[in-house]
């Protein structure tokens, strides 16, 4: 069986435990995997060596079964305002749960460092909006529903929802909304998959492992971040970061500009369509830069591997060192391009690729 | 071996393999499989329980461009280790015991 077969089934085999049980198991073997992958065995011998399936599978369910949350470690809360203004609303605790899981609607979410040893979340209850809210060992889960969508002129909307983080508390996040904005600031957690749509999404001051945030038809800003992964996804929104520090930089878009500056990363990966693609003061192994009826430019960087793409739009870049330093491949038509199509020789890779644009490619040192 | 036996063993057996330094799932899975019998499927679900009893720490760093995960022994688990010898002294001196009883009777019994 191959690498992905196995996982893929240990995925379906493990669909009835929690999000967080299951991806740490298959975090877990995978690893495993890899390691015996790279000591030099094909997929099919790391897969067999892991033993039974079956074992596999009846352990984890054992383990999850055996780590329940004993009822008195527990806290519930469920509200439900009066009236048609928003009632505030508290829930304090003092349990430090490895996963957080928060989902409101039309609600905006603001994620921020607690004033003391506590997790708190300050929210609104209305008539037409119920929160369950309950905590234990292991997982902390906030819900708000609305009973019934009013459109009158009588409802004041919600304050934003305020989740507060103790400080050296790493929980992994899953925080969603909608039509909502979200925002978090000055926090750190071991992972967050942040969702909304229709709304925006502010990142600044962040220190994670995993940082995923994704929304539609609005902009997505994140400022010094640092993080393993950092994967900014929108669609009809603008993407800027800046000052993040990442081992993996992905950000994606259309019919919007993205913009990254003072970034440091192994890799970058921008792409858009319809907008423009602009990169500058990046300390990166690998970027690429990619859009389509949008100029892409890149400046005061210094990479490895670079690729810029675009069609019907101009590529304009400043790179550092001199033109040998640079093996390249470039090609456009119908446009001008201070770029051969082809230089074998070069410690660094350049790749650029556009049509109906022209190519304006410089190096500092050949000014 | 009495199951619970066994999982108590195994629990201080990893404990023990990371009093000499950070290490990580195929590793522990090399270095205490020396001593005692286990496989994978054992072994997350005692790294999970020492992790829940603060007995170890887990974090994540880079190995050939892909992200793993380190367990680090914590004061909790280095005590758990000296409350495991302390209590196994005197399962030793029983056994020493029953062993000495077992080679007397035996020499009683030769002609």
């Amino acid at each position: 069986m191959t690498k992905a077969g196995f996982l893929t089934k240990l995925t379906d085999a493990l669909a009835d435990l929690p999000t967080a049980e299951r991806e740490a198991a298959l975090a877990f073997f995978t690893e495993l995997l890899d390691d015996r992958i790279e000591e030099g065995m094909t997929e099919a011998e790391a897969v067999e060596s892991l033993g039974s399936f079956r074992e596999i599978v009846a352990s984890l369910h054992e383990d999850a079964a055996t780590t329940q949350p004993s009822a008195p470690h527990a806290q519930t809360q469920a509200e439900r305002g009066e009236s048609n203004r928003p009632e505030p609303r508290s829930f304090v605790t003092q349990n430090r749960p490895r996963t957080i899981e928060l989902t409101d609607t039309n609600c905006a979410v603001e994620i921020l460092p607690s004033p003391d040893a506590s997790i708190r979340i300050d929210y609104d209850v209305t008539r037409w909006v119920t929160v369950d809210i309950s905590c234990d060992d292991t997982r902390l889960i906030y819900t708000a529903k609305e009973i019934f969508h009013v459109f009158h002129f009588d409802v004041i909307s919600r304050k934003p929802t305020r989740l507060y983080l103790p400080a050296d508390y790493l929980p992994n996040l899953e925080i969603r909304t909608g039509n909502a904005k979200l925002s978090a600031a000055d926090v750190s957690f071991d992972s967050a998959n942040l969702k909304t749509g229709n709304a925006a999404i502010n990142l600044c001051r962040l220190t994670t492992n995993n940082l995923t945030a994704k929304t539609g038809n609005a902009a997505v800003t994140a400022e010094h971040i640092t993080a393993n992964l950092l994967k900014l996804t929108t669609s009809n929104g603008a993407i800027n970061t800046a000052h993040c520090t990442a081992d993996s930089l992905l950000l994606k878009t259309s019919n919007s500009a993205i913009k990254t500056e003072h970034c440091t990363a192994n890799t970058i990966n921008a792409v858009t369509a319809n907008g423009k693609n602009t990169a500058e003061h990046i300390t990166a192994d690998v970027i690429s830069l990619t859009s389509s009826n949008g100029a892409v430019s890149l400046g005061n960087t210094t990479a490895n591997d670079i690729t810029l793409k675009t069609s019907n739009a101009h590529v304009t870049a400043i790179l550092p060192g001199s033109i040998a330093d640079y093996r390249i491949e470039s090609k456009t038509v119908n446009g001008k391009s201070s770029l051969p199509s082809h230089k074998a020789k070069g410690e660094k890779s350049l790749n650029v690729t556009t049509s109906n644009g022209k190519i304006d490619v410089v190096f500092a040192e050949d000014m | 071996m009495d199951a619970q036996m066994r999982r108590a063993l195994l629990e201080t057996c990893v404990l023990a393999s990371l009093r000499g330094g950070d290490s990580y799932g195929y590793r522990i899975v090399r270095d205490v499989s020396q001593y005692i019998a286990v496989t994978e499927s054992t072994l997350y679900p005692i790294l999970r329980r020492l992790e829940a009893a603060g007995c170890l720490t887990v974090y994540s760093e880079e190995h050939n461009s892909r992200l793993r995960r380190y367990y680090a022994i914590t004061n909790t688990g280095r005590a758990k280790i000296d409350e495991f010898l302390a209590e196994w002294e005197e399962a030793m001196r029983v056994y020493a015991y029953i062993r000495g009883t077992a080679a007397t009777t035996e020499r009683s019994e030769t002609p």
